[in-house]
């Protein structure tokens, strides 16, 4: 129909078409405009509202748990009273592990996660027991006290951290999905928008041409009205996307990394306390440390690598000065104890090799700190990018199809 | 124009726009499964009854090696003995376990028990001083490779002598008789090892009391774990009926939990040795002719009341020492 008219020539019917087809076209850019910055928008509440939040708990519950076991095991080394400083500790972490699993809860996590969240929720206070019938029955200098601790630490490890691992992949992979979409180019706005664009342009041409008069003010407004709708479209949203890009590059992705190595080095510290707890009882742990302990340089090797923040960087070069000297301290532990002077491989393991395991732990938890501080500004950020568009973007879109109209309306109405 | 693709057009616009809503799984409850200790194997792997050791008979294995008249001085080893190695090295290294109460545990900072007493007096003999010792904590499944590696000199664990054990190491003369019998908790109706056909009944990996719980008839189910109070934790959770092992063992695990008990009679008799490296026969016969001195001058008397009074009304006679070789 509208080539027919167009073949037609009939001046005021291709007019009458013209205008309709930029009211049309201008219409349904706003709308696809508005449409993709909902949804953005909703996306970036997502992340910083529920995604974000959920994926650091689960990091935080991994943590706190991986340092229950880490702490409880140390304080046994000290004989039947343990010391305040990692009873308190001991303490926190489990309640911190509980404020996590509230956060994970309370998020309504669902399918896989909601199924971990269960699992830990169900074993917390399962552990915390033989914890303190471990602590109990150690006050009392019964050596069943480290039995009860060995069954709680390996509670933690083949049923805690398990599940909180599987809550944090699930979490992690959905919020980096999310990170993806909300940074997603709005292909449809921008095409549609080009084209409103392009129409502005040819029917300026063509009244130009039909009607010889250079300018039409109202085709004009509504070019340039158009053409700074899409501007702002373009650049808040890749401004946002670019927000949300060093969120998960300079945040969530390195909190990853961080908190990987982070917990293996408080599972190689439960490692190196369990040895010495058990006395001779296996060298399973032993095992198991020599595993993690080969992975740690790699780890650290690689959060490094991937931040080129200088503090973070900074944490992580003073976590690897710390892993150095606490490996040659366990070297020193284990030869010591092998040799028979159990005493003074405790007193090495507490002391120097403790505060060095200690500064390791503090470096990674301060690098930690920082990611998730660079990923909570970044998604506010790209949210404030965004800010004003949502309403903004369509209206002026609805202004340029009606500038369009009344540029056109009085040639039309020349013709009646 | 097509009017309807268009509102195509807007539905699927809108449509984009509304996330996918998500119903929360609901989780059935959990059953509470008991927490194990790392290294439970349920049913543990059972080491076959041996081949029969030519010139062992397993009904009697213990008989050791003669002293060669009576203990050299303290300090004054004869030249090249394992005994002067030893003094020479200044330090004596003992493989013992550091958690089986009475024989070898922590009591108040202190490593002490039935075993230690004896590594101490073989110290003292070596020495004139019974300090001069390096406890290496052993298990049962560990100790005797570390003693034919050569990291330590002897082991005191309260081993039992058995025909297999004879193939890898030599025993001292027997230093305390014991034998296998069941603790339970005390609520429960168990009485003795054979009411606990299909029942699990729990013993360290590596130890005889293992294959002993096995072969009975009917049998039991055999679970293994890597330490004596592993065992403990698992009966007190519930998951296996009894433990079954020597009762001096027993009495170790029992003073822990006033709410078990240990039933029945014993159905092994087992002598226990301080196992030495076969190539170190002269500290076989050191040993050996201090046993013989610490039965005579009350000093197997007097540690026996010390840690095992419990066991018996009256401190039973010293074994005697029994010498084929």
């Amino acid at each position: 129909m509208a080539l027919l008219l167009l073949r037609s020539r009939r001046t005021p019917d291709v007019l009458a078409l013209l205008a309709a087809g930029l009211v049309l076209l201008g219409v349904l850019t706003g709308l696809a405009a508005a449409v993709a910055l909902a949804d953005r928008s909703e996306r970036l509440a997502e992340v910083s509202g529920r995604g974000g939040p959920l994926t650091l708990a689960a990091v935080d519950l991994y943590q706190a748990l991986s340092d229950a076991d880490a702490t409880s095991t140390s304080a046994f080394l000290s004989g039947g009273s343990e010391p305040r400083a990692l009873a308190e500790r001991y303490r926190t972490d489990v309640a911190r592990a509980a404020a996590a699993l509230s956060v994970a809860a309370r998020s309504g996590a669902g399918g896989e996660s909601g199924a971990a969240v269960a699992a830990v929720q169900e074993t917390l206070p399962v552990y915390t027991g033989l914890v303190e019938t471990a602590r109990v029955y150690n006050r009392q200098g019964l050596p069943v006290g480290a039995a009860y601790l060995r069954a709680a630490s390996s509670l933690n490890r083949e049923r805690l951290l398990p599940a909180a691992q599987e809550l944090y992949r699930v979490e992690s992979a959905r919020l980096a999905a999310t990170q993806r979409d909300a940074g997603a180019t709005p292909w449809t706005a921008l095409g549609l928008g080009a084209a409103l664009l392009g129409g502005l342009a040819g029917t300026q041409v063509w009244v130009a041409r039909r009607t010889h008069r250079v300018l039409n003010p109202g085709l004009l407004t509504a070019s340039l009205l158009a053409a700074g709708a899409l501007g702002w479209l373009l650049v808040g949203t890749l401004a946002s996307a670019g927000d949300t890009d060093a969120g998960r590059r300079d945040g969530t992705a390195q909190i990853e990394l961080l908190a990987q190595a982070r917990i293996a080095a408080l599972q190689a510290r439960g490692d190196e306390a369990l040895t010495l707890v058990g006395r001779g009882g296996s060298d399973a742990y032993e095992v198991d440390f020599a595993a993690l302990a080969g992975q740690l340089p790699g780890m650290l090797e690689r959060a490094g690598a991937a931040t080129d923040q200088p503090a973070t960087r900074r944490e992580v070069r003073a976590a690897q000065v710390a892993l150095g000297d606490w490996l040659t301290l366990h070297g020193e532990v284990r030869a010591a104890d092998d040799a028979g002077r159990y005493a003074e491989a405790v007193s090495i393991a507490v002391g120097t090799g403790s505060a060095q395991a200690g500064a390791l732990d503090a470096s990674l938890g301060t690098a930690i700190g920082q990611a998730a501080d660079r990923f909570a500004r970044s998604a506010a950020e790209a949210r404030r990018a965004l800010s004003g568009a949502g309403a903004g973007v369509p209206v002026l879109l609805g202004l340029a199809a009606a500038a369009a109209l009344a540029g056109l309306w009085p040639r039309l109405q020349e013709y009646r | 124009m097509p009017r309807h693709a268009v509102l195509v057009a807007f539905a699927a616009l809108l449509a984009a726009g509304c996330g996918t809503v998500e119903v929360p799984a609901r989780t059935a409850p959990a059953s509470a499964r008991p927490a194990l200790p790392a290294g439970v194997q349920d049913p543990a792997p059972v080491p076959t009854t041996p081949a029969a050791t030519p010139g062992c008979d397993p009904a009697d294995p213990e008989t050791s090696l003669r002293p060669t008249g009576p203990l050299p001085a303290p300090g004054r080893m004869p030249a090249g003995s394992a005994m002067d190695r030893i003094v020479r090295r200044g330090v004596l290294v003992a493989g013992v376990d550091q958690n089986l109460r009475l024989f070898g545990s922590i009591v108040d900072g202190e490593l002490v028990g039935y075993d230690i007493d004896y590594v101490r007096a073989i110290a003292r003999a070596l020495f004139g001083d019974p300090g001069r010792v390096r406890f290496r904590a052993v298990t049962s499944a560990n100790r005797i490779e570390l003693l034919t590696s050569g990291e330590i000199d002897l082991i005191a664990d309260s081993m039992s002598i058995t025909c297999e054990r004879l193939a890898q190491v030599d025993f001292s003369t027997n230093y305390f008789t014991s034998g296998q019998r069941v603790m339970v908790r005390a609520d429960s109706r168990w009485t003795g090892i054979d009411d606990l056909g299909g029942r699990k009944v729990c013993a360290p990996a590596g130890t005889t009391s293992l294959r002993y719980i096995a072969e009975r008839r009917p049998a039991p189910v055999p679970v293994s774990v890597v330490d004596w109070t592993d065992c403990l934790v698992l009966l007190q959770q519930g998951y296996v009926e009894a433990i079954s092992t020597t009762d001096t063992i027993l009495l170790g695990l029992r003073q822990q939990d006033p709410t078990t008990r240990i039933v029945g009679d014993r159905f092994t008799t087992e002598p226990h040795g301080i196992a030495v490296r076969k190539t170190d026969p002269d500290l076989l016969r050191f040993v050996n002719a201090l046993l013989e001195r610490m039965r005579a001058d009350g000093s197997w008397e007097r540690i026996y009341r010390t840690w095992l009074r419990e066991l018996d009304r009256t401190v039973p006679a010293p074994p005697p020492a029994r010498y084929g070789r």
